[in-house]
Order: structure tokens, then C-alpha cells, then sequence
């Protein structure tokens, strides 16, 4: 070997050493919902690929874990509501919208018991919601809203989900808001669904949210994620059985409600997710479900603020515009 | 590595550390001064945020106070109507997240929600519905059930027309906070964590850990709480090099409410600031250049160094190589050119030298080739000589075996006839002679005797002159040595009417190591002397102790005499051979004139050295310096007390001795000397008729002639032994008879099996000792 050849080996060999290495991507997700089932299902992909090197997965029962695993910095992705998405961001937690995962599904639904035929039959009752300010609470307001009903015609009561049907059953409550798996339950004891999210005019949705330093740090692996959630979801589609067993493993619905329930929902496709998100400023149903949900965090004692686009969106112009 | 690589690489390395060094210094000024700045803009923002939430809380405690007073809820009677109040005053003033109206008893009458009507309002356990004030508001963070959420509330009286006292609450969600303080923050590029605490340690509000509010806080903040009581509204704390926590307290707008909060900034120890990244990132590649460019600078400016050099080294080997005559002048710089020149010049001067070389060279080759010439010529001169010398050292030698040979002939020719005359003698000394007749013998043996001693003599002077006696080193007794010295010489003394004294120093040792034989020709013929020249008085023997050094002995022998005395002058020579005192005292006294050279000679032998002090009339002294060993006393021999042993008779007890002699003077002395012994005696006269004899008969020794017709002593001693041998008989001792008393012979006769030596003519006192030693 020449000295001139061991000299700039030496050199490069000192010059990659200077270089950061990357950080594994996180990601954390709750167990309990189908419409993450994609998400999950892509990441074990990525990590048989990449051994884990790239990407991490921290798998939750609690949404309010991921989301607090967001807030520390302690994880780079979780996927949540957008409802909670805009209150992180409004917190201040440096995070954008990397992709929206579906719009209100039939698997979010009021339900009541059988003496209530119409939403307009709630007028002077007690419902439940899981929390003040957020999708349940908007769903709910929104739904009574459209039915006529206004605050001082109805009375609210913080239930979770899972309590919903019980509630009603013993008469705390005349109708709630719950979903999926407890709708299942609420259904099989008799209660009735009075109206279902997808079936509203200002729909949510489910997304997948990053923290910004991670997508400037990590963004080669973060498409190559979003790509695999792409695949995941045709796999799924293509395969739902098999894919259901296999994601037993991590996700907490059996295998038929899983199946049943996957039906239910609306996955958005890669490009329909960019397109949504590229077009938020031009006005769309993604733009309309922002600004619903920050003018209804108003009513509820929240600071108003506004959300820049680019701040909040991860916005790969160019890519899949319609 | 050439030159230039090695020039470059120093350059990488050294300016690898320089500007890695002064990167490092720079980037940690910058880092250190810049992480200060930042540190008061944290000041300045926890100021901001401070104020801010102040402004929050007062502008909320005063709209609650402005609802309690307003008239709104006079009008109400219903649940409901309370209710639609609540609701109507919520939207049109600034939102709470909600707002509750409590009966006096703290039941809730209604809520804007109606969420937990007919429950009682929840309040911290230290308040009670007392303390609530009735123109301000009661602020307080906890968990409030109804709503499943950590919660702000404000709290105030609210009287009702009828005179009730109402409470009217208003419940501020914490997330609030973090949206206040994220929009103030918004100004701000960096995320610190943000922590506000009560004066209680419980966490009101921490943008990290939104989840953990009202809560204690963290133990890592609980140091920095006991710091702060006694410090201003706001500063800064250093926690280590480049850690600030900077901290703003109430200014007392919540005093009112609840005193003592204040507010942290605390950045992230590892926190990765932008600009100091980039300036990192800069920094490196700045490094990373200088290193690049110096290296690169290094290597050009080692080639042009090196390149005129390796063009000068190439030329030089040229000339080397004998192609060039003349060196070029290399290009280059001015130093280089100036090089080439000197070395153009030097080469003229190596070739005017190398010119002046070789004519000097073939002059010396010419010197050489006539010296090399006469050199060979004298090689063969010494050859020749060396030849000759040769040749003369032979002639020498043949010379010497020739005086040898004539010595011992003339020993053996002149011993056995004085033996026989002197055996005669003693044979006609036991006739009846009468008194002349007597004094007539005793003068032909003391004669004999004077001969046989004179032979003897030269015959040792000869080997002493030759090298060839030796030392006999034994233990013996210096005592006995001395007294039988002293014993055997008095009647000497006694004869010439001398005094004989002895004076031997107690004080040494028993025993001594050294050669007693010779020490006693030494002394003895120091005393003959001594008693020669001595007319009258005495004579004294000596042996004093001078020293003594562990196991070495430092003696003096000395031997003094009261005779004529020797001249100074003559004092040198009479240790040489042949000289004597004077040309009277050789004539009147005789002798060879040898004894004392003999004396000296053997004094050198033992180690001494024989010296004298002498005054011509008053006597001489002489004596020596000896230095001995001591001994081992019991390897002491038995007295030497052999004076009378030749004179004893008839002890032999018949044993039987067989004498092989040729010599019928020898035969005649022996044999009547051995039968006057005791022994039996049979005699043989030649080897043959000795071994016949030897077959025939015992005998318990056998003395043998050397020098015998037919068969000589030496082949009958052989064979004898020989028959030993093959009849495995007993090893009869064979004695040597013989007038060669030259050196080898005592060799020669052991060759042959002999066991002993006795030469001729036979000292009785000798003979019998070695008689008896092998018939004892």
C-alpha cells in the first residue's frame, strides 16, 4: 500500500468518525384500536428488515402513556386523535402531522338505551362523554348541535367508554359516546347507536404524528415507515386473516372482532393522506376538522391559538398531488 | 518514507493538534459565553412567564369576582336558570373550562356542563368553605373528580338577594398554562422545561411532566426550592460548567391568593443547541481544512525542497559512476545553484588529488617491490642461520647426553672402587692392627670418605646447576630436626675443643612442613664449616620465631661461629662456586669449594635465601630466612633417631637377603656388612643366576646390581615381577644397588619394578634404613 493510500484512509476513517449516528426511530401506539393495526404491522416489518436498529416500538394500553412519552421527548412518533394532536401542539410540544390514518369510523358512536329513539330525544338528559375537550366531548357537542340541541338543553357526564353502557343501563345516563370494543359490548346489552362519527358532516380523524427534530434528524427512515405503512395496510386488506393472527401478538382485539372491525374502517391510502395534508391551506376536510376542533377547545376554556400549516404539517409538497 | 511524506504527515499531525486544540478552546469560550446569554435570555423569560400566568390568574380572579357581584344570577330560581346565567357569562367573558355554582353548604346547584349537580364542591383538604373570600377569589390546584382532571380552581362567595352566601367556582384547565407559556415561548427558539412551584414544593404546572402537576416536586428540584427562599425575584443559578437554571418568583398579584410561587427554566444538561451545532459543524470543517490545506502545503513544500536535492543526489552518483567529469550546476534556487558549484569545485580538487595519487602510489609501489626484494634475501639469511642453530642445539644436546652418559660412567667407575676400599677398611679395622697401624686407617677411610663427599658434591651441583632436584616437602619436627642435628655434630665439635650450643626457640610449632633433607645439608654444612674455621670458642645454633601469620611460620636459622671471620669484600664471593675464604685457607683446609654455592642454591630451593654477617676476627654469622607451613603433628614419622642404627649388630633375626653383584669387592663388603646385620645372605652374580635362585628359594628382599653381566638388573627385576604375576606370589621388595647416581635413574629402576635406590658406595646407616623399612 502507497503512504499516499494509507493516509487518506486514515483520514476518512477519522472524518466518519466525526459523523453522528443516527438514532433509532420510536414509535408508540395503543393496543386497543384496529385503525393502528397498519402502523403496527409496519413497524415489526421494518425491525425483521433492520433488526431494530432503525426503528422501535413501544406498544401501550393507554393513549395518554403515548402521549406523554411524546411530551418528555421520551418517543419520536405516536399515533393519536387529531383532537389530541392540536391540544399537544397548542401545549407546545414540537410536533407535526406526518400522516393521517383514517377519518371518524362507524366504530365511534352515541349509543342509548331503546327509549331513546333520535338524538332530539336527549333534550333535558344526561350523557357521557370520556373527557371535557376532547373527541368525545366534540363528537358528542357537534352531534347534538346538529339534532338542534344546544348546552343549556343537556347535561354532561364524564363516563370512559368501557362504562358507557352500564351507565345507561342503571339510568346515571340516558345515551354516551363510545367505541370500539365497548360499542360491541353497549350493542350486545341491548342498547341502540343513535348516530355514528363517520355519519357527521365535520369528521376527525386518527393520525400519525412525529416530533419535528425527529424528522429533520431521521427523515430517510420516517419515509421509508410511511411507505411501509402504505404495504401494511394492503397486506392487511389483502389478507386480513392471516394478518390478523399475526398481529394478535401485539394488538389486544381477537381475531374475529379485529377482522369485523377492520372492515369498518376507511384506511387512507399514502397518497390520499399527502394529498389531504397538501392541501390543507386550499381548505378540505382535514382544514375543516382543525379549525372545528380549535374553535371548540375555545368553548371549553382553552387558549385560542393558530396553527401555522408547515409548523404542524408535514407537508412533502409535490409528492402524490392531485 | 521519503522526505516529503514525512515532512507532510508531521504537518498533518502537528497541525491536527493545533487546530484541534484551538478549535476545542474556541468552541468551548463560545459555548460557555453563549450558554451564559442564553441563560439570561432564560431569566428574562421565566420573568415573562411569571408575569404572564400572574396576568392569567388575576384577569380570571377578576372576572369570577365581577360575576359574583354582577346581578346576572339575582334573577335565578332554577337549577337551569343558574345554569343558562352560568353558560351566558362563560361564552361572553373570556371561557373558563367551567363553571359551578355551590349552595352554602358547598352542594353544587349548578354547573355550565351540569356535570356533578348535587355533589359537594371539592376542596383541598386545608380549606374550608370559611376561608373562601367574599371580594377576591381562593385559588387552588387538585384533582377534581366530577370532570376526571387536574384542575385550576377559583373560588369566591357569591351573595344571594335573600342574604345566602353562595360559592361560586370557576375551574382553569392546566393546559392553559403550557399553551401560555408555549405562545410566549413561541418568541423563544429552544425548548426549555418550564416548572412552576408553590410555596407547599408541589409542582403547579411543569410543561414536561403535565401529567405529574400537583404533584412534589422532583428531588433533583427540591435543592433548588431551599436555595431560592432567601435569593431576589429572579436570577440565575449555576449548576455545573454550562448549566444555568434561571428562576422568577411572584410579584405578589397572587399573594392574595396563594403566596410564594416561582418559576423555573431548566434546559436539558445535553441539550443540543443549533447555533452551537453549527458552529461545531463549522468549526470541524475549518479544522478539517487547515489540516487538508497544511498537509497539502507540507507535502509541496517538502517536494520543492527535496527536489533539487534528489536531482543533486542523482548528478553526485553520476560522478560517482565515473559518467560525468565536470558537475553540472543543478537548477534550482539560489542556495542549490551555490551547492552545485561548491560541489563542482570539489570534484576538480578530487581529481588534481586523485592525478597526484597515483603518481605517489606507483612511486610507493616501486619503494616497496626493492624493499619486499631485500626482504626475502634477508628471509633466506635467517633461514640459514636458523639452520645453523638448529643444527647446534642438536650438537648441544648430543653434547649433554655425552657429559650425562660420562658422568655416570665416572660415578659408577669412581664409587665402587672407594666402596670397596672403604668396605675394606672396615673389614681391616676389626684385624688386630696396633695404634699407628690404626690412626693410618682411620686416615685412609676420613680421606675416602672426603672423596666420596667431594664426588658427591659436584655430582649435586651438577644437578642443581641443571634444574633437576626437587623438593621433598614432608611434616617433620623442627626440634628433633635440630637436636639430631646438634647430637650428630658435638662429638665433632667436642674433637676440636669447641663449645657446640644450641639455642631453639620454644615457641615454634611441633610440627612443620618442609623438606627436611635438604634443610639438613643446608644447616649441616653450615656447622662443618662452622667447625672447620673455628680454632677456638664456640658455636652457636639457632632457630628463632620471627613471625607468625595464622598457619605461617616466618623463622631464621642461623649458624654462629667465633672463627677467623670473613673480609668484607670476600663476603659476596663465597657463595660463588668454587672460591673459597682465601688461597690459604683453601690450601690448609681443602675441599671443592662448592658447599656453600650448594647451600645457597638449596636455601633458594626451600624459599630463603643464605646471607652472612661476618667481622674478620671476631666471627661470622650465617643464616636464613625461611618461611613454613605448620603441620599436622600427627602426621609426625617416628624419631629420626638413626645415629646409632648403622653401629646396632645382629638384628636381622636370619631373614633371608639375596645380593645379585658382579663386583667381587661389592660382594665382599655387602655380604660381610649384611651377615655382620643378622641377614642370611646368598649371592647371585649376574640377573640369570639371581632369578635361578629366585625360583628355588623365599626371600625377604633382594639387592640388586644394575650394571651385571649376561643379565642387568633392570631385565632381572622384570621378569621377576613378571613370575610374581603369573604364580601370584608375594611381592618380594627389590632393592637398587648402583654407582649411577646420576639423575633418571631412580625412574628407571621404579620402571623396572624396583622398589627403592641405594647408591654406591654404600652409606651403612643408609642401606640399613632401607633394609629394614621393607624387612620391618
Amino acid at each position: 500500500m502507497r503512504w499516499s493510500h494509507l493516509f487518506f484512509l486514515i483520514f476518512f476513517v477519522w472524518v466518519a468518525g466525526c459523523s453522528e449516528r443516527e438514532k433509532p426511530l420510536s414509535l408508540s401506539v395503543v393496543q386497543d384500536w384496529p385503525g393502528y393495526s397498519p402502523v403496527i404491522l409496519a413497524a415489526r416489518n421494518m425491525q425483521k428488515d433492520h433488526q431494530t436498529a432503525r426503528l422501535k416500538m413501544i406498544l401501550s394500553s393507554d393513549l395518554k402513556n403515548s402521549e406523554d412519552l411524546l411530551r418528555a421527548g421520551a418517543c419520536d412518533m405516536i399515533c393519536t386523535t387529531l383532537t389530541n394532536a392540536v391540544q399537544l401542539k397548542g401545549e407546545g410540544v414540537p410536533l407535526k402531522i406526518v400522516r393521517i390514518l383514517h377519518y371518524s369510523s362507524p366504530l365511534d358512536a352515541i349509543v342509548s338505551g331503546k327509549d331513546i329513539q333520535s338524538l332530539s330525544d336527549l333534550k333535558g338528559k344526561t350523557i357521557g362523554i370520556g373527557e371535557l375537550n376532547s373527541f368525545s366531548d366534540l363528537f358528542v357537542s357537534k352531534s347534538l348541535e346538529e339534532a338542534g340541541l344546544s348546552l343549556k338543553d343537556y347535561s354532561l357526564k364524564i363516563v370512559p367508554p368501557e362504562g358507557i353502557a352500564d351507565a345507561i343501563l342503571s339510568g346515571k345516563i340516558s345515551a354516551g359516546h363510545t367505541y370500539f370494543p365497548s360499542l360491541q359490548t353497549a350493542l350486545q346489552k341491548g342498547l341502540i347507536v343513535l348516530t355514528r362519527a363517520s355519519e357527521k358532516k365535520i369528521q376527525v380523524c386518527d393520525v400519525l404524528v412525529c416530533r419535528s427534530e425527529t424528522i429533520e434528524r431521521s427523515g430517510k427512515t420516517l419515509h421509508e415507515f410511511l411507505s411501509r405503512i402504505d404495504e401494511a395496510s394492503e397486506l392487511i386488506q389483502s389478507d386480513t386473516q392471516h394478518h390478523a393472527r399475526e398481529l394478535s401478538k401485539d394488538i389486544a382485539i381477537s381475531r374475529d372482532d379485529f377482522i369485523r372491525s377492520w372492515e369498518s374502517i376507511d384506511f387512507l391510502s399514502a397518497r390520499e393522506s399527502d394529498n389531504e395534508l397538501n392541501r390543507h391551506l386550499q381548505g378540505s376536510r382535514f382544514s375543516d376538522a382543525i379549525k372545528s376542533i380549535l374553535e371548540f377547545s375555545k368553548t371549553r376554556g382553552h387558549r385560542p391559538f393558530r396553527i401555522a400549516g408547515d409548523d404542524f404539517i408535514y407537508s412533502r409538497q409535490g409528492e402524490h398531488l392531485e | 518514507m521519503k522526505f516529503s511524506w514525512k515532512l507532510a504527515l508531521l504537518l498533518f499531525f502537528v497541525s491536527s493538534l493545533c487546530s484541534a486544540v484551538v478549535a476545542y478552546a474556541v468552541f468551548s469560550t463560545v459555548e460557555h459565553s453563549y450558554r451564559q446569554e442564553l441563560a439570561i435570555r432564560n431569566e428574562l423569560m421565566a420573568r415573562t412567564y411569571m408575569r404572564e400566568i400572574e396576568h392569567y390568574f388575576h384577569e380570571k380572579s377578576t372576572d369570577l369576582v365581577l360575576l359574583s357581584e354582577s346581578k346576572a344570577l339575582e334573577g335565578c330560581k332554577t337549577r337551569q336558570d343558574f345554569r343558562e346565567q352560568l353558560i351566558l357569562f362563560n361564552n361572553a367573558s373570556r371561557f373558563f373550562m367551567s363553571l359551578t355554582l355551590a349552595g352554602s353548604d358547598g352542594t353544587i346547584l349548578a354547573d355550565i356542563y351540569g356535570i356533578g349537580e348535587g355533589e359537594k364542591l371539592a376542596l383541598p383538604k386545608h380549606i374550608r368553605l370559611e376561608d373562601i373570600p367574599a371580594d377576591n377569589t381562593l385559588l387552588f390546584g387538585m384533582y377534581i373528580p366530577r370532570f376526571d382532571k387536574k384542575l385550576f380552581c377559583l373560588i369566591t362567595q357569591h351573595l344571594c338577594p335573600e342574604g345566602k352566601v353562595h360559592y361560586l367556582a370557576a375551574y382553569l384547565s392546566v393546559d392553559y398554562l403550557a399553551e401560555l407559556i408555549h405562545q410566549t415561548n413561541e418568541l423563544s427558539l429552544f425548548e426549555r422545561e418550564v416548572v412552576l412551584y408553590d410555596s407547599m414544593g408541589r409542582t403547579l404546572f411543569s410543561n414536561k411532566q403535565i401529567n405529574h402537576i400537583f404533584e412534589p416536586l422532583p428531588a433533583s428540584l427540591l435543592s433548588i426550592r431551599d436555595e431560592l427562599l432567601n435569593l431576589d425575584d429572579s436570577g440565575i443559578l449555576q449548576r455545573g460548567d454550562n448549566h444555568y437554571i434561571a428562576f422568577a418568583k411572584d410579584r405578589g398579584f397572587l399573594s392574595n391568593i396563594q403566596r410564594h410561587w416561582t418559576l423555573l427554566t431548566v434546559p436539558d444538561r445535553n441539550e443540543k443547541i443549533p447555533y452551537l451545532k453549527t458552529l461545531r459543524e463549522q468549526l470541524l470543517l475549518i479544522v478539517i481544512g487547515i489540516i487538508l490545506f497544511s498537509a497539502y502545503a507540507g507535502y509541496l513544500f517538502s517536494r520543492t525542497l527535496s527536489r533539487p536535492l534528489l536531482e543533486l543526489r542523482d548528478i553526485a552518483l553520476t560522478v560517482a559512476a565515473g559518467k560525468l567529469n565536470k558537475f553540472p550546476v543543478a537548477k534550482g534556487s539560489k542556495e542549490i545553484m551555490q551547492l552545485s558549484k561548491a560541489f563542482a569545485v570539489m570534484l576538480e580538487q578530487l581529481n588534481e588529488a586523485r592525478k597526484d595519487l597515483k603518481s605517489k602510489v606507483s612511486e610507493r609501489t616501486r619503494e616497496l617491490f626493492d624493499a619486499n626484494l631485500k626482504l626475502s634475501e634477508r628471509i633466506q639469511d635467517i633461514e640459514k642461520m636458523q639452520g645453523e642453530l638448529v643444527e647446534a642445539k642438536e650438537q648441544a644436546e648430543k653434547a649433554n647426553k655425552a657429559k650425562s652418559l660420562f658422568l655416570a660412567n665416572i660415578s659408577h667407575d669412581l664409587r665402587t672402587p672407594l666402596n670397596a676400599i672403604l668396605g675394606l677398611c672396615d673389614e681391616i679395622k676389626d684385624e688386630n692392627l696396633n695404634e699407628n697401624q690404626t690412626n693410618l686407617l682411620e686416615l685412609v677411610i676420613s680421606e675416602t670418605r672426603q672423596l666420596v663427599g667431594l664426588i658427591e658434591e659436584v655430582l649435586q651441583f651438577s644437578r642443581l646447576e641443571a634444574h633437576s632436584e626437587h623438593l621433598a616437602i614432608e611434616a617433620f619436627s623442627l626440634k628433633t630436626f635440630f637436636t639430631n642435628l646438634y647430637k650428630t655434630t658435638q662429638h665433632r665439635a667436642e674433637a676440636k675443643n669447641l663449645e657446640l650450643l644450641l639455642d631453639f626457640d620454644e615457641k615454634i610449632p611441633e610440627c612443620v612442613l618442609g623438606d627436611s633433607l635438604k634443610l639438613r645439608q643446608v644447616i649441616g654444612n653450615l656447622i662443618d664449616n662452622a667447625i672447620k674455621f673455628t680454632k677456638h670458642g664456640h658455636i652457636k645454633l639457632k632457630a628463632e620465631l620471627l613471625d607468625r601469620r595464622h598457619q605461617v611460620l616466618y623463622l631464621r636459622f642461623s649458624v654462629e661461629d667465633t672463627g677467623s671471620g670473613i673480609s668484607p669484600d670476600r663476603q659476596k664471593q663465597v657463595f660463588e662456586s668454587f672460591v673459597q675464604g682465601d688461597k690459604d685457607t683453601a690450601r690448609f683446609y681443602g675441599g671443592s669449594g662448592l658447599g656453600l654455592a650448594i647451600c645457597r642454591r638449596l636455601a633458594n630451593m626451600l624459599g630463603s635465601s643464605l646471607e652472612v654477617n661476618s667481622h674478620p676476627g671476631r666471627g661470622s654469622t650465617f643464616y636464613m630466612d625461611l618461611r613454613m607451613k605448620v603441620g599436622d603433628p600427627e602426621q609426625l614419622k617416628g624419631d629420626d633417631n638413626n645415629i646409632a642404627l648403622a653401629e646396632r649388630d645382629a638384628d636381622g633375626g636370619g631373614k633371608r637377603i639375596l645380593l645379585a653383584e658382579d663386583h667381587p669387592l661389592n660382594q665382599r663388603v655387602a655380604i660381610r656388612m649384611l651377615e655382620k646385620w643378622g641377614y642370611h645372605v646368598d649371592l647371585a652374580e649376574n640377573g640369570e643366576e639371581a632369578l635361578r635362585l629366585f625360583d628355588n628359594h623365599k626371600y625377604d628382599l633382594i639387592l640388586m646390581d644394575l650394571q651385571m653381566p649376561i643379565l642387568d638388573g633392570f631385565d632381572a627385576s622384570r621378569r621377576i615381577r613378571t613370575k610374581e604375576k603369573e604364580q601370584s606370589l608375594n611381592r618380594t621388595p627389590v632393592i637398587a644397588l648402583t654407582a649411577h647416581a646420576v639423575e633418571g635413574y631412580k625412574e628407571k629402576c621404579e620402571g623396572a619394578g624396583m622398589d627403592d635406590f641405594v647408591t654406591k658406595p654404600f652409606n651403612k646407616k643408609e642401606l640399613r634404613q632401607v633394609i629394614e623399612k621393607f624387612t620391618a
